[in-house]
């Protein structure tokens, strides 16, 4: 099951975030409401000179019509809240579209839209899943093929690896450490089982960050999924890709930084 | 180690095979034609001769095109082949006109009263020159017949396919050439055969003009796409149309504002703009995506490479000015519910709708003059059905937080 939060701006850019969330919820025919977060500042309510209370409740009535306006949702597709936080679970996918924030919070997982007004603007690209030879990927592939399941599309296994000079073979797969050919295995089997097509690009591009993003481009792919690393400190990828991306990206988030 | 497949997609090997089949062609006609007394063979060879020359031309032009580029020439000399392409296109149509000359000539001799009606209007027209055979000389003249049609029509798909696969368009255009010399003497073989087996000697000529119609529609289309080229012509609306939706397929693209096509060679051009919105650190993978798929696309449109310029720009800002009326205190702002309980008016420059710069003033004492002389087109306050002001526009803002408006 997926949630989707949106946080509220009554911008050029909130409009359109707001519809990409709007579109991607009816596309995952998604159980729980849109939910719209409204975040409030409490120095600027306290400038309300009087009925603080009622000022608050009629943004919130000019808010939720704006809303639907907007979106076109029915009244009950879409939920008003003041909170922004979400969290990834084994059962479900909790995932906050912002242009901004996934910027600034690591510890949420947060869906870049990378300025496209909708997920399948572009056409049913597939979703691009890049690994390494850890198990920060697996949250990451789940999510990737919960979202390949709810819109029929496919998913691009994307793996870069360094040239082993003792292997003389020229085809990249051969180059893969041990532990990244049996990530390979595990992600190639949890897509079976949740019955998503999936093919796998193996490369040793000199970067990373510009080889997945390369074959995002030459895949067309419509979506990125990374998770975020919990041992990382330095050199993030996600954070890298965030900051080069054309495409859509959603970052999850990792346990560590939600626990702490 | 050369495999045999690479020697016979050679298009040197290829036009020297062709030289070779024009070469026996002419030995043959011009021998037994010689020998049966026969001047239609005999000169069909000496048109033979005719076009191994063409064929040497023809190596002669790949071997110049095939040159690398330097600094004085950029891409090459590519553009060579399409002078041939005009040429033989030229003469394909020069050819036509005589063969439906010659076909009709005949068709009028079958009616000598029209013939000669037509004469008196027409006096240049040629002489008809019938068919000059006899049963001795029949059983030759129709076997070098279908060997020479075989010959043309087999070399020709091999010219055309080598020459189309090289990116040669000069061979391609010789390859038609020498299909239309089949075509020609397939029409030959129809008339001995007609009037030799079927007793329908006209039966050539209506044939005959219809040859010549497609004869004239290979050397229009070979003359129209070499002088294309050489005048630099787009590549087409459809090539166009495919490539604009190639890139409105890569992500980050919002339109492609200009595009310009031509061809030089087997080579496609493309300049484009793309307008997006993406910034700077961006703009190498959407230059990659935009690449990868225009190439990919003119690549499997047989254009043998491609050259793809890109710039990017920006969307059209659409600049106006907003203004809310706001509550000031000390650090805090928020959105006023009227002009009356508002202390401050933040005027907002907008791109894009997107606020990009704001001032914070004090509420002047005429705040319509005010935002008229500022050119704001409309004044928001907080408040569900807020009251009109005479001489601006009153909108309703759905928050009183600065932050939730793109004002922070």
């Amino acid at each position: 099951m997926t949630e989707i939060t949106c946080i509220y701006n009554r911008t050029a850019e909130g409009r359109r975030l707001l519809n990409f969330a709007a579109d991607l919820w009816r596309r995952l025919q998604c159980a729980t409401p849109l939910n719209v977060a409204i975040v409030e500042d409490v120095g600027t309510t306290a400038l309300m000179t009087t009925h603080k209370s009622e000022s608050r409740a009629s943004e919130l009535a000019l808010i939720g019509s704006d809303v639907l306006l907007k979106t076109g949702l029915a009244d009950a597709s879409v939920r008003l809240s003041d909170r922004i936080e979400a969290e990834l679970s084994a059962a479900e996918l909790k995932l906050i579209v912002d242009q901004n924030l996934a910027f600034r919070r690591d510890d949420l997982s947060i869906l870049y839209p990378a300025r496209e007004l909708s997920l399948l603007e572009r056409g049913d690209g597939p979703i691009l899943v890049p690994f390494g030879d850890g198990t920060s990927v697996l949250p990451a592939a789940a999510a990737a093929f919960e979202l390949a399941a709810g819109l029929s599309l496919p998913v691009v296994l994307y793996h870069t690896t360094w040239v082993d000079p003792t292997v003389h073979s020229p085809a990249p797969p051969d180059h893969m450490c041990l532990s990244a050919n049996s990530i390979h295995a595990q992600l190639l089997v949890q897509a079976a089982a949740m019955g998503v097509t999936v093919h796998s690009v193996i490369e040793t591009a000199d970067d990373v960050v510009e080889g997945l993003l390369n074959c995002a481009m030459r895949e067309s792919a419509c979506l990125i999924v990374m998770s975020r690393s919990a041992k990382t400190r330095i050199g993030c990828y996600v954070s890298q890709t965030l900051t080069k991306t054309p495409v859509p990206l959603l970052a999850l988030a990792s346990k560590r930084r939600k626990a702490a | 180690m050369k495999t045999l497949k690479s020697y016979l997609t050679n298009p040197f090997v290829v036009m020297w095979l062709v030289v070779g089949m024009y070469a026996i062609k002419a030995a043959f006609k011009i021998g037994i034609g010689s020998q049966i007394n026969s001047p239609m063979i005999a000169g069909d060879g000496f048109h033979n001769l005719a076009d191994i020359l063409e064929a040497l031309a023809v190596i002669a032009v790949i071997w110049v095109a095939k040159r690398p580029a330097t600094i004085d020439y950029p891409f090459g000399r590519k553009n060579i082949e399409f002078f041939t392409s005009l040429a033989i296109g030229g003469s394909l149509l020069i050819l036509s006109v005589q063969f439906a000359l010659k076909s009709l000539v005949g068709l009028l001799a079958i009616r000598p009263d029209i013939d000669h009606a037509v004469r008196a209007v027409l006096p240049f027209l040629p002489s008809h020159e019938p068919l000059v055979m006899n049963a001795a000389t029949l059983p030759w003249v129709l076997s070098i017949t279908v060997g020479s049609v075989l010959a043309s029509f087999l070399v020709s798909r091999y010219q055309i396919a080598v020459g189309r696969s090289c990116g040669h368009a000069s061979m391609v255009a010789d390859g038609e050439e020498t299909a239309s010399d089949g075509r020609i003497e397939m029409i030959t073989l129809a008339g001995v055969a007609g009037e030799y087996y079927f007793q329908i000697p006209w039966l050539e000529y209506p044939l005959g003009l219809l040859i010549a119609m497609a004869i004239a529609r290979t050397g229009w289309e070979l003359s129209r796409a070499g002088a294309r080229v050489l005048l630099q012509h787009s590549i087409g609306a459809d090539h166009e149309e495919a490539i604009r939706k190639a890139c409105l397929r890569v992500s980050g693209v919002s339109a492609v504002d200009q595009l310009k096509t031509f061809q030089i060679g087997s080579t496609a051009v493309c300049i484009m703009t793309i307008t997006t919105e993406h910034r700077t650190g961006t703009l190498a993978q959407l230059k990659y995506g935009v690449e990868h798929h225009v190439r990919k696309y003119l690549l499997e449109a047989d254009f043998k490479d491609c050259e793809i310029n890109l710039r990017f720009e920006k969307p059209e800002p659409a600049r106006h000015r907003i203004a809310y009326a706001a509550i000031a205190d000390g650090a805090n702002l928020c959105i006023a519910p009227s002009v009356e309980s508002a202390t401050h008016i933040i005027v907002c420059d907008l791109e894009n709708n997107m606020v990009v710069r704001t001032k914070e003033e004090l509420k002047p004492e005429n705040l319509v003059e005010f935002l008229q002389r500022k050119r704001v087109v409309r004044l928001y306050l907080f408040h569900e059905n807020p009251p009109a002001l005479p001489g601006i526009e009153v909108a309703s803002s759905t928050s009183y937080q600065p932050h939730l408006l793109g004002l922070s």
